[in-house]
């Protein structure tokens, strides 16, 4: 048989559909008036542990909810109730990042609920969550001192989609020889210019600032570091 | 970890495009992907083997493009590639520059079609 095959043009995003989600939860978002952080970071970077004392500080100035995305159990979620907040669970079962229509299903009974700030807590994972746009005006990586100072060099994609780095148990700094100026070159490597804050959800140690650039983050629609960010074209 | 649903979401994208090509058989799928979409040619490549199985293509072949990294370097004063993934120093001069342009491709490009040989032969 000879028949010759042609090109049929589609030039399609294949997360098309995400994108679209994800540019309306965007546009509801500023309406509302809600900042909107996403965490991300692998297992175990303690992610819900700075959650909760972030949420502790705001909230009391703020009005704060939390949406918290797991592949199985609502344990962190009853954590972060403890913190008095609102807070939703969405159990992803085998999917292994959050997509902005769970975001958008998982606070459709809040809609009419005044928000100030909304953080959406990723599945533990530094690989797929970064394709997934939420919505959010930042996507924030939790990078915790025991894991390699070469972490941003192996999952460069992550931290590339993400606006800023928040270094985690800083309290456990020196017993893991946790060597920061090497963790700060794999960054800037991979995102040169992005912001890094350091922290001990335990200590207290950073989070005054920490929490102020969040809040300072509301005074800007779009952070100047975000056109360097995540895709958000068609 | 999600190739499989990206394969399928290919799958889908595919046959929505199809429904406009009365009496053309779908012989390969052609996608671009960059460095910075999160996803493994190699996974994608082997999840779409089982996927299209289950799919209205069981015959059509996935041609993957996998584009480069490419920042706007401020001193070359052009759209260079990086020396890697992890470390955007441009590949020309050697300057740092987190101007990305290229890498974030995740696209169906293009179905290649042809007639279907039921009807013509």
């Amino acid at each position: 048989m000879s028949f010759t095959t042609r090109l049929v043009e589609v030039r399609t995003k294949i997360l098309k559909e995400n994108d679209v989600a994800a540019r309306r939860l965007r546009q509801r978002f500023a309406e509302q008036g809600r900042t909107v952080i996403s965490l991300v970071s692998s297992p175990g970077a303690g992610k819900t542990r700075l959650l909760e004392e972030t949420v502790r500080r705001l909230a009391t100035r703020y009005r704060v909810a939390v949406v918290v995305g797991d592949l199985a159990t609502d344990n962190d979620a009853e954590r972060l109730a403890g913190t008095g907040v609102l807070v939703k669970q969405i159990t992803t079962g085998t999917v292994c990042h959050l997509e902005a229509e769970m975001v958008s299903k998982a606070i459709d009974s809040w809609s009419e609920i005044a928000l100030d700030f909304l953080f959406l807590e990723n599945v533990g994972n530094l690989v797929c969550p970064a394709g997934y746009d939420l919505g959010e005006n930042l996507r924030i990586v939790a990078f915790s001192v025991t894991e390699g100072e070469d972490k941003p060099l192996k999952y460069p994609t992550i931290f590339n989609t993400a606006d800023a780095v928040v270094l985690t148990k800083m309290d456990l700094c020196e017993a893991t020889e946790f060597d920061e100026p090497e963790a700060r070159r794999s960054i800037r490597q991979v995102r040169p210019g992005m912001r890094v804050m350091k922290v001990s959800a335990k200590t207290g140690e950073g989070m005054a600032d920490w929490t102020a650039w969040l809040e300072k983050s509301r005074e800007f629609d779009k952070p100047s570091s975000l056109d360097v960010g995540k895709s958000q074209g068609t | 970890m999600h190739e499989l649903s990206i394969a399928i979401k290919v799958l889908e994208i595919a046959k929505r495009g199809m429904v406009r090509q009365a009496g053309m058989e779908l012989v390969a799928i052609h996608l671009q992907i960059g460095p910075l979409a999160g996803v493994v040619v190699e996974s994608l490549q082997s999840a779409y083997e089982i996927a299209r199985l289950q799919s209205s293509f069981p015959d059509a072949e996935l041609r993957i493009e996998q584009t480069e990294l490419t920042i706007d370097c401020p001193r070359c004063r052009s759209v260079q590639p990086v020396v890697a993934v992890n470390d955007l120093h441009c590949r020309r001069c050697g300057e740092l520059s987190g101007k990305i342009v290229g890498g974030r491709e995740l696209d169906i490009i293009s179905l290649e079609v042809m007639p279907c040989p039921s009807r013509h032969a």
